[in-house]
């Protein structure tokens, strides 16, 4: 027989029990789906978290939660603890355990994208350059990620005015953001960022503004009669890690936490989400494979009459065998990239979730454990479709024919 | 063509039956005759190589079925050995074309190999039309099996066993063709079956309890109920010719 006939006669043969085999495959499909989607989301997750977090070891921001303040301070996905005086944390940053420090004054939006006062050192850590303008130099101007500026529309040159909140609070009317750069996409927090000078936060919020212009990539520069939300800090040196945590702490009204840690913490808690929903997605994927081989075993004793018109035929016992095995790998093969096509439906829905709620977008790049993913399932196809396989080998030929 | 030697079979449970010897030349036709139980399938599928013989042989243009290995003895019976049956089983997922041409592609390898079942499928589609033609089945061929009526699926069962090896079977065994048939079917069947057999000059061997058949096969052998083996081992063997023959 060759492999085109031996082909045909698997798919007619599942064809022919097609409302059987299609349960099969939704099983399959559905098993499949959730852990290869489970897969696609876990990577970028862990890479987004750690592409984000390049070039902070430390955020100092006011006491609550630690990992709200990671959160809020880094990845722009919660709502800050609170202020900090600058003078509070003036004197600890400009110890000789920090090795730079990067100020962040939030709290406002513009149609649902973050507005973070800050140095420009702040994109350096994304190593992004501008794709189009110029960086800001003054009060009220902004650059603007690359996502922003593809969801809003706005151009070099363009006002807007910004919200209290993220949500689309009270508009702050009185004060024009000018956008005066636009920068290239760095998948990363970046792009969903509008950034400008700390001095605009505070002029927004009609706080004192400086009258000179702030030097921060230097806290010693920094004025001590305002406040800051959080403060990214980098150690000069391995002892930070040990000292400074402890020297921020003892501080009235401050709190250090450590994103690598904090991270860690919420990808563990994430991880025991994600296991649960694995654990799932292969006890479905299992039945998938228990439905396989109750479809064939229990269509074995049917089919005795045609698998012992196939030896009469001259077919070979081992091609009964191929047969049969074809039929749980085809299913097993169908099901996989049914699967594999769900994911990538799922992840568009994922995105749409996301890019709502954090601005994030996965991309539907297939991960390497997909691959193995897919030759788990093959296998099960045919440890499936092992058992009716030898038992089609073992068929009573002219018992089975004398049969009516 | 077709020498059987002192067969006996053995089954698991129950008596062991012999047979007597048969010899049947290639164009022509033996019927084998008796009550149910007493062998006739069996004999059918010792012939076809289905049942391995407890002792004696069967021999089917000189060669000893029971000498070939399993995998030897299928190839050798789709090459050879027609067969049909009362209710011929068909692959139900496929179509009738398809379900014809199971023996040849048993043997078709890959395209490339150039081997001798690829020159036998590409034969066998030749011959296919004009079978199926003759046979009536020609507008039948794409339907699947359970859409056919009985005298239908006894049609296409023939032209299947007429399409075995390159240009025909030698042999074609028959279990009980026309045994539920009516008279009308009966004799369209019969027809069929002796008319393919002498177009394609394969001897043909049927076995029925069918005694509106005799008078048209030359040879013909009555089993009697299975004996036991040995001295007492009895069976009547008759070989005549045909009284009132009609025409094939």
């Amino acid at each position: 027989m060759s492999p085109a006939r031996w082909l045909h006669m698997v798919w007619r043969n599942l064809w022919h029990r097609r409302l059987g085999a299609l349960v099969n495959l939704i099983l399959l499909a559905l098993g499949t789906g959730i852990i290869s989607l489970l897969l696609l989301l876990q990577g970028q997750v862990e890479q987004k978290f750690q592409n984000d977090l390049r070039g902070v070891d430390l955020v100092i921001g006011a006491k609550g939660s630690p990992l709200q303040l990671v959160l809020s301070a880094v990845y722009q996905i919660d709502a800050p603890t609170g202020n900090v005086p600058i003078a509070a944390v003036k004197s600890i940053l400009q110890g000789p355990m920090v090795g730079g420090a990067i100020p962040l004054a939030y709290g406002d939006s513009y149609r649902g994208y973050r507005i973070v006062g800050t140095s420009t050192t702040f994109t350096d850590r994304f190593e992004t350059d501008l794709a189009a303008g110029r960086n800001w130099s003054a009060p009220l101007e902004v650059v603007l990620g690359a996502g922003v500026a593809r969801a809003t529309g706005l151009e070099l040159g363009a006002h807007f005015h910004g919200s209290h909140g993220v949500a689309g609070g009270e508009a702050h009317a009185h004060h024009d953001f000018t956008v005066v750069g636009i920068l290239e996409a760095s998948n990363s927090v970046l792009d969903q960022l509008i950034l400008t000078d700390p001095a605009s936060v505070w002029a927004v919020h009609e706080s004192a503004v400086p009258e000179r212009s702030v030097q921060w990539e230097n806290p010693s520069e920094w004025p001590d009669s305002l406040d800051l939300t959080a403060v990214l800090v980098q150690f000069r040196g391995r002892m930070g890690l040990f000292q400074l945590p402890r020297a921020v702490n003892a501080t009235p009204g401050l709190q250090a936490a450590l994103p690598s840690v904090e991270v860690n913490r919420l990808i563990g808690l994430l991880g025991i989400g994600t296991t649960t929903l694995q654990v799932v997605g292969a006890g479905i994927t299992i039945m998938a494979g228990i439905s396989v081989f109750l479809a064939l075993f229990l269509r074995l004793r049917e089919r005795r009459r045609e698998l012992a018109l196939l030896r009469a035929m001259g077919y070979h016992p081992w091609a009964l065998f191929a047969l049969l095995l074809g039929e749980g790998l085809l299913l097993a093969g169908i099901g996989a990239v049914l699967g594999l096509v769900l994911s990538r439906l799922g992840l568009v829905l994922v995105n749409r979730l996301a890019a709502g709620e954090f601005h994030w977008s996965f991309t539907a790049e297939p991960v390497p454990q997909e691959g193995l993913l897919v030759l788990g399932v093959l296998a099960l196809g045919v440890l499936a479709a092992l058992i009716p396989a030898l038992m089609a080998m073992r068929v009573d030929v002219a018992k089975a024919l004398a049969e009516e | 063509m077709l020498q059987t030697r002192n067969l006996q079979y053995r089954y698991a449970e129950g008596p062991a039956l012999s047979f007597p010897d048969l010899q049947v030349e290639a164009g022509a036709r033996l019927l084998v005759l008796g009550e149910s139980g007493c062998g006739k399938s069996t004999l059918l599928h010792l012939l076809a190589g289905l049942l391995k013989p407890a002792s004696g042989t069967v021999e089917l243009r000189g060669t000893d079925l029971s000498r070939l290995s399993p995998a030897a003895r299928d190839r050798f019976r789709g090459r050879h050995i027609g067969l049909v049956y009362q209710h011929p089983p068909f692959v139900a997922s496929l179509s009738v074309r398809d379900n014809l041409l199971l023996s040849p592609f048993a043997r078709q390898r890959k395209a490339s190999a150039g081997q001798d079942g690829n020159a036998e499928s590409k034969t066998a589609l030749e011959r296919l039309p004009t079978i199926a033609e003759r046979l009536g089945i020609a507008p039948l061929l794409q339907r699947l099996p359970h859409k056919l009526s009985v005298g239908e699926r006894q049609r296409a069962a023939i032209a299947r066993a007429l399409l075995g090896g390159p240009g025909g079977p030698d042999l074609i065994l028959a279990d009980e063709p026309t045994s539920a048939l009516d008279r009308r079917r009966c004799d369209a069947v019969r027809e069929l079956l002796i008319e393919a057999a002498t177009n394609s000059g394969a001897a043909l061997v049927v076995v029925t309890h069918d005694d509106r058949l005799v008078p048209h096969f030359e040879q013909r052998v009555e089993l009697t109920p299975a004996y036991p083996t040995g001295p007492a081992a009895q069976h009547r063997a008759q070989h005549h010719a045909p009284q009132n023959p009609e025409p094939a």
